[in-house]
């Protein structure tokens, strides 16, 4: 009896760190840079930021990030992210629905807005095809002509193939830092060093960020980032652009 | 919006609100509906000649404290032009943990022309107020709407240290939802106050929208009127031209906000370059 009970036990275990580390695996691969949404090609308003003399150094990418996480644009997606995970888990489309548009219209600029939909689109054509799952297929059915945030489309694959919330939160928003530093990493320039520096000292913010997407109603998120908001404004007009946003 | 759908029972320090609607009549824009509920009066002032219809919206109590709720809004008509604009700043008090809230709702009727120009609304420190601001504008109407905030009296060397600060808006053409945004400080006041992708310094800030259908056609227009002044920006999303500006204070936010409305109006419907009297005073 005892030697059963073990082996159940064992067997449990094993089962959910198999689908803990199969979740690790998607979520490593769905928001690495290798995954073909083009999300490299954006620095939201980072590219501005330093043509005009903002950041300049580690330590300012590291404040401009945090920003842009903890206050800004990575709060709101990870709440839309996490909207939208909630409503495949509830099975309700309606709500997913509602997510869609407001994750649509929810956009500070053009090129922004633009960060935000291609690498949708693309993530949602990719997942289809390599990835595939009924709600995704769902998901494309709702949109019904309208742009897809890639936020919205990451929170729809995890919850639909058993990706915890928190997790999916966490490499979003990782991912969304990671993008940043690179950006910064080639523009300021800086160092490669320099750039890790930060992104490790980012790892804090990012824990943060995802809590509070995670627990904080949706009507209660906005953006304290209006620094970003004009650089992005600004990047429209800037004379030399290597990005896109 | 009706004022017994938002009378909350709890909290209130005083529920109020106005609402205004236009039409046309005579081939004139005129008065169509007016409620007007404490602390929240509409005055009209004389017309003037070439300018379209106004009216003033007035709070009598002196300013918002924390509970209060007012409920404010404006129905241009097809066909009318009107100017809407506030007597004075408002000023939203020092909250012991309750939250003011302001609602707006700004309908645009076909081949209307709808500015709606409040003056600046002052933060005390320690304030907390959440503003939302509906719209919707049928094919054919034009709006151009501001909010200004300043956060602190910074004569009295005060700044925004905590409490709320909460600016949504909702846009929506011919009752299809195209732009949302909220701009929210409600943690962390000093460090976002001075990042540079948060507040940057700033205590004044303006967002301005024109929401019509040549919206975006509109974009170099206002870039042309803000210039190269890099604390200012225009983007179009959605079809809804979206314009920011942030300054170290009231005063230079108004002439910059005032330089840009007076010369977009001109350009874009053909009023002179002028702002509402009660700016002036």
């Amino acid at each position: 009896m005892i030697t059963t009970t073990i082996m159940i036990t064992i067997t449990a275990t094993t089962t959910i760190i198999m689908t803990e580390v199969a979740a690790l695996y998607r979520l490593m691969t769905w928001l690495s840079p290798a995954y073909p949404t083009g999300g490299f090609s954006y620095s939201h308003g980072l590219e501005y930021a330093v043509e005009a003399g903002m950041v300049t150094t580690g330590d300012a990418l590291f404040d401009w990030i945090e920003t842009t996480l903890a206050d800004g644009p990575g709060l709101i997606d990870g709440a839309l992210l996490a909207a939208a995970w909630r409503a495949v888990a509830a099975d309700d489309e309606v709500t997913l629905g509602e997510v869609i548009e407001i994750a649509a219209c929810w956009r500070g600029t053009s090129e922004t807005a633009l960060e935000a939909f291609q690498p949708g689109a693309a993530f949602l054509s990719t997942s289809r095809s390599a990835w595939p799952d009924p709600w995704l297929d769902r998901l494309a059915g709702l949109l019904a002509g309208r742009p897809l945030a890639h936020a919205v489309a990451v929170g729809v694959a995890a919850a639909a193939s058993g990706v915890p919330l928190a997790a999916a939160l966490v490499a979003y928003l990782e991912a969304f830092a990671a993008n940043l530093v690179s950006a910064g990493v080639r523009l300021v320039p800086l160092g490669q060093t320099a750039g890790q520096i930060a992104q490790a000292r980012l790892l804090p913010v990012v824990l943060a960020a995802a809590g509070r997407a995670e627990t904080t109603p949706l009507d209660e998120i906005g953006s304290a980032a209006l620094g970003v908001e004009l650089a992005s404004m600004r990047h429209e007009t800037q004379y030399t652009r290597l990005f896109r946003s | 919006m009706k004022h017994d759908q938002i009378i909350k029972p709890r909290l209130q320090r005083s529920v109020g609100g106005a609402s205004i609607a236009v039409a046309l009549r005579d081939g004139r824009t005129r008065l169509a509906d007016l409620y007007q509920h404490d602390p929240c009066r509409i005055l009209f002032p004389h017309d003037e000649p070439g300018e379209p219809f106004g009216a003033v919206l007035v709070t009598t109590s002196g300013g918002i404290a924390g509970g209060d709720r007012l409920d404010l809004g404006a129905a241009w008509g097809p066909g009318t032009a009107a100017q809407i604009t506030t007597q004075a700043a408002e000023k939203v008090y020092r909250s012991t943990g309750d939250t003011a809230f302001v609602s707006q709702t700004l309908t645009v009727g076909a081949g209307a022309w709808a500015e709606w120009l409040p003056q600046e609304t002052i933060l005390f420190d320690g304030a907390r107020l959440a503003r939302e601001t509906a719209v919707d504008v049928a094919p054919g109407g034009r709006l151009l709407a501001a909010e200004l905030v300043v956060l602190g009296r910074a004569a009295r060397g005060e700044g925004f240290t905590y409490g709320l600060w909460q600016d949504a808006w909702r846009v929506r053409r011919d009752g299809r939802p195209v732009w949302l945004d909220r701009a929210r400080l409600d943690r962390d006041h000093q460090r976002t106050a001075k990042a540079a992708a948060g507040l940057n310094g700033a205590a004044a800030f303006a967002t301005i929208l024109y929401v019509a259908d040549d919206a975006a056609e509109r974009l170099e227009l206002a870039r042309e009127l803000l210039g190269d002044d890099p604390r200012a920006g225009a983007t179009v999303v959605n079809g809804v031209l979206v314009i920011r500006l942030m300054h170290e204070g009231a005063q230079s936010l108004r002439r910059a906000v005032g330089a840009f409305w007076m010369g977009f109006r001109n350009a874009a419907a053909g009023f002179e370059p002028r702002l509402p009297r009660v700016w002036h005073t």
